[in-house]
């Protein structure tokens, strides 16, 4: 279970605290709602390690997170934008974030596959970024943080990262391929029993997922 | 009502969910800081050291120095010939590179124009002592110009034009400022052409407003903001130029600050005087650069690593006068002139020179082997230390913003003091003049060491002094720009490190590498300042072997030692060239013979039925 609890933060400069307090169980799906400027890419930014909170903490199964640096955290996260270093190709792009020592055993190697041909990238492993659609650039990144969501110690020496955070990923795709990405989303976090924090500006998109909506509100 | 919320926990490796693993060090960062750390200390050593020697050994006390210097009968005319060069120079520069950089953007599409744009980039790597001797091939008593004339004079007899006067002088010095410095000019002024939106062009033509309107109310405004900053830079460049004023000046009339100095060094040997003219020059070039710093736009007015260049279409719809064709026909052609000519006619004089004498002589291989091991050494060392002190700089960025990001207003911190430290450790000696640095060693060893013996290291260490501050600002920019954008990503996969800079860091700047690489190469390949002071018949450089052999007139060895300096430079910019497209070559994780198209299952290990 994810907790935040009563974690308060402010930007530099800026007289407006955020003030968040919630707790998203195991194995579920949270949409995230609200105007712009409600907090809710802070709120991600705060549990993915990003900020830092100026008091409260952040749990998870009753452990707190704060101290630790993103990439030691339980998550993987994707960016509405900018998810992928544009100058790797595919397979690189998912391996080094699986990876930083960009060693993988052929058992996570299987998993990427697998996971790439689910999501309809199969075969894509050695194209340019920049040759890809922006539909197909947030599936490799999809792809990415699926596969450390899956991985465990029998792939690659390291920790899972069941928690997933969506920071508004699939807002500049269009209406088809973003449907495709919210049931691939729906269908994993089912099958494999993740834990997923999605922003959104749409509320059809709760609907979708079948996700409860926490909702903030502009100076809460 | 809400519970009190909870402190922040005092410890912060107590209760944590990951407690079982093995903590991930920040080596590499610690590294960094240190190595970056103990780099600016140095920096700031040297020159503390420097100004210390200069400003004990003079043979008296030196607080008589500056009156000395100041009953001087030559001071006055020498500051006089040192400023009025140098203003000359900088607007003239400027009433070239304007516009030249209009035409080069305007006629875009051009042919040859591309090759036109690479070449403003050669004021970088041409040395001094070669444009030295591409102009006298020109404009010389000997030059391609006056070769013509006395054709013209042989076959009509009737016309008689004048011979070209000698060339030496003034106009000599201001001829190789301009080759040098419009095109630096133009190097900063093309981009910010090229940024004008396209949608203005449209505007323009729809308004039917005239070539002089446009550059009224586009043209200029876009360029306004750098003129003066440039011009500054200019300045200042001209102020304490060395080679070209020592080459071309021809006597004591046309001089700078650096040429006394070293004058009375070499010549001369009056320590006093050579201490109180690098005290004046070091003055005069803290308050030029200080006016100049108050100007928000010089901070940023270095040119440009790797010009982004956009076909602009705007222009193409705003020009289509036949009238302003043939003008800007003929700024092509002026900027052909200045720039091409010069390397051409060294080109030919140097084919038709004693090309085979100056091949065969041994003194030429050594002064070459010399070359090209203290400037490959120079651009692996700048290079080096440019990227380590440009991470360092992103990780103090890094640390301040993390620092002030609970603090309800952005205050200064240590980093951002240590940022300024580092910063001001290097940029000094881009206004610190070879020649300053080289007096204050010479000042220094003379009682410790045969300066004549270690002259080899001086000579490197002035030259990655030198270039080491130029190499930092067409670095940082894009590190930043790179670093600032990865970082979310970086920091949520743990990429840090060797493979952090492999995968990411050396990809994406590998352009800049290489071009920094080639440039301090070519840079340190030709460069005839610290070696004037340290040259010996057992320690010489292949400019210091024009330099010689120009002075004493034998200018057909000249022209084919010239020619093959400027091979050699050529040849070493192209290897950064390649060392940048090298790096930029694509790294892939994957192996396909790792992975097999048909694998074992991944959950059972198996392989599938």
């Amino acid at each position: 279970m994810l907790e935040v609890l009563d974690v308060k933060f402010s930007y530099p400069e800026q007289q407006h605290q955020f003030h968040f307090h919630l707790t998203v169980p195991n194995q579920s799906v949270l949409v995230v709602a609200g105007a712009s400027g409600s907090g809710k890419s802070t709120l991600l930014g705060l549990i993915a390690g990003f900020l830092t909170p100026t008091s409260g903490d952040i749990r998870w199964c009753g452990l707190s997170l704060l101290g630790l640096p993103p990439s030691d955290r339980p998550i993987s996260i994707l960016f509405q934008n900018d998810n992928l270093f544009p100058h790797l190709d595919v397979w690189t792009n998912i391996a080094l974030g699986l990876d930083a020592g960009a060693k993988l055993s052929a058992l996570t190697a299987l998993l990427i596959r697998e996971c790439m041909t689910d999501l309809g990238i199969g075969e894509m492993e050695r194209r340019a970024i920049g040759t890809l659609s922006g539909g197909q650039q947030q599936r490799v990144a999809l792809v990415r943080a699926l596969v450390r969501a899956r991985i465990d110690n029998q792939h690659q020496a390291g920790m899972a990262r069941p928690l997933l955070l969506f920071d508004e990923p699939f807002s500049a795709l269009d209406p088809e391929t973003k449907v495709n990405c919210l049931e691939v989303v729906r269908h994993m976090v089912k099958q494999y029993g993740l834990t997923a924090i999605l922003v959104t500006h749409d509320p059809n998109d709760a609907a979708m997922l079948g996700a409860d909506v926490f909702s903030l509100k502009l100076g809460a | 009502m809400m519970p009190p919320a909870p402190k922040l926990m005092s410890d912060p490796n107590k209760n944590r969910w990951d407690q079982a693993l093995p903590r991930r060090g920040k080596t590499s960062q610690r590294l960094v800081g240190f190595a970056g750390g103990l780099m600016v200390f140095g920096l700031w050593g040297l020159l503390v050291l420097a100004l210390f020697a200069i400003l004990t050994m003079s043979s008296g006390n030196i607080i008589d120095v500056p009156a000395k210097i100041w009953q001087s009968p030559r001071i006055g005319a020498i500051l006089w010939s040192a400023i009025s060069q140098a203003l000359w120079s900088s607007a003239l520069s400027l009433c070239v590179a304007v516009p030249a950089s209009v035409v080069l953007a305007r006629r875009y599409h051009w042919f040859g124009m591309g090759a036109l744009r690479m070449l403003t980039g050669l004021a970088f790597v041409i040395p001094t002592t070669v444009a030295a001797s591409g102009l006298l091939a020109i404009w010389g008593r000997q030059g391609v110009f006056n070769q013509f004339i006395d054709a013209v004079n042989g076959y009509m007899p009737f016309i008689q034009i004048p011979e070209l006067p000698s060339f030496f002088g003034l106009k000599a010095v201001i001829l190789a400022h301009i080759f040098f410095n419009a095109p630096l000019m133009i190097r900063v002024f093309l981009p910010r052409l090229l940024s004008v939106p396209d949608n203005h062009w449209k505007l323009a033509r729809m308004m039917g407003m005239t070539p002089w309107q446009q550059f009224r109310w586009i043209e200029w405004p876009a360029l306004k903001p750098m003129a003066l900053p440039m011009m500054g830079l200019v300045f200042l460049f001209c102020f304490s130029s060395f080679a070209l004023v020592l080459m071309l000046g021809g006597g004591p009339r046309v001089t700078t600050l650096e040429v006394e100095i070293y004058a009375a060094i070499r010549i001369a040997f009056d320590l006093d005087l050579a201490v109180g003219l690098t005290l004046l020059q070091v003055m005069i070039a803290f308050a030029v650069l200080g006016i100049l710093m108050l100007h928000p736009m010089m901070r940023q007015s270095m040119p440009q690593a790797v010009m982004p260049m956009r076909p602009p279409i705007g222009f193409m719809l705003a020009s289509s006068s036949s009238v302003l064709k043939m003008l800007d026909v003929l700024l092509v052609l002026g900027l052909i002139i200045l720039l091409v000519f010069p390397l051409l006619a060294l080109i030919l004089k140097g084919l038709g020179g004693d090309m085979v004498a100056v091949i065969t002589s041994a003194k030429l291989w050594r002064a070459m082997v010399n070359s090209i091991s203290i400037a490959l050494a120079s651009a692996i060392c700048v290079t080096g230390a440019a990227m380590l002190l440009a991470e360092w700089r992103v990780l103090l960025v890094f640390k301040a913003t993390k620092l002030c990001q609970n603090m309800p207003y952005r205050t200064r911190t240590v980093y951002d003091v240590m940022i300024i430290i580092m910063e001001s450790g290097v940029m000094v000696y881009l206004i610190l003049p070879a020649i300053v640095m080289g007096t204050a060693w010479f000042i220094l060893l003379r009682g410790v060491s045969n300066v004549f013996v270690i002259a080899p290291f001086l000579v490197f260490m002035a030259n990655v002094l030198m270039a080491l501050p130029v190499a930092y600002r067409l670095l940082i920019g894009k590190w930043m720009t790179m670093r600032l954008q990865d970082e979310r990503l970086r920091l949520a996969f743990g990429i840090r490190g060797i493979n952090g800079f492999r995968y990411l860091t050396v990809p994406v700047m590998s352009r800049e590498i290489g071009l920094i690489f080639g440039m301090v190469a070519a840079m340190s390949m030709g460069d005839l300042g610290v070696i004037a002071l340290f040259a010996s018949a057992d320690f010489e450089t292949l400019p210091w072997l024009l330099f010689q052999q120009a002075g004493r007139y034998r200018v057909n060895e000249a022209a084919a030692t010239a020619l093959i300096l400027m091979l050699t430079v050529v040849m070493l910019f192209g290897l950064g060239h390649g060392l940048g497209r090298w790096l930029s070559l694509p790294r892939s994780l994957y192996q396909a013979s790792k992975f097999p198209n048909h694998p074992p299952d991944y959950k059972t290990g198996l392989p599938h039925a």
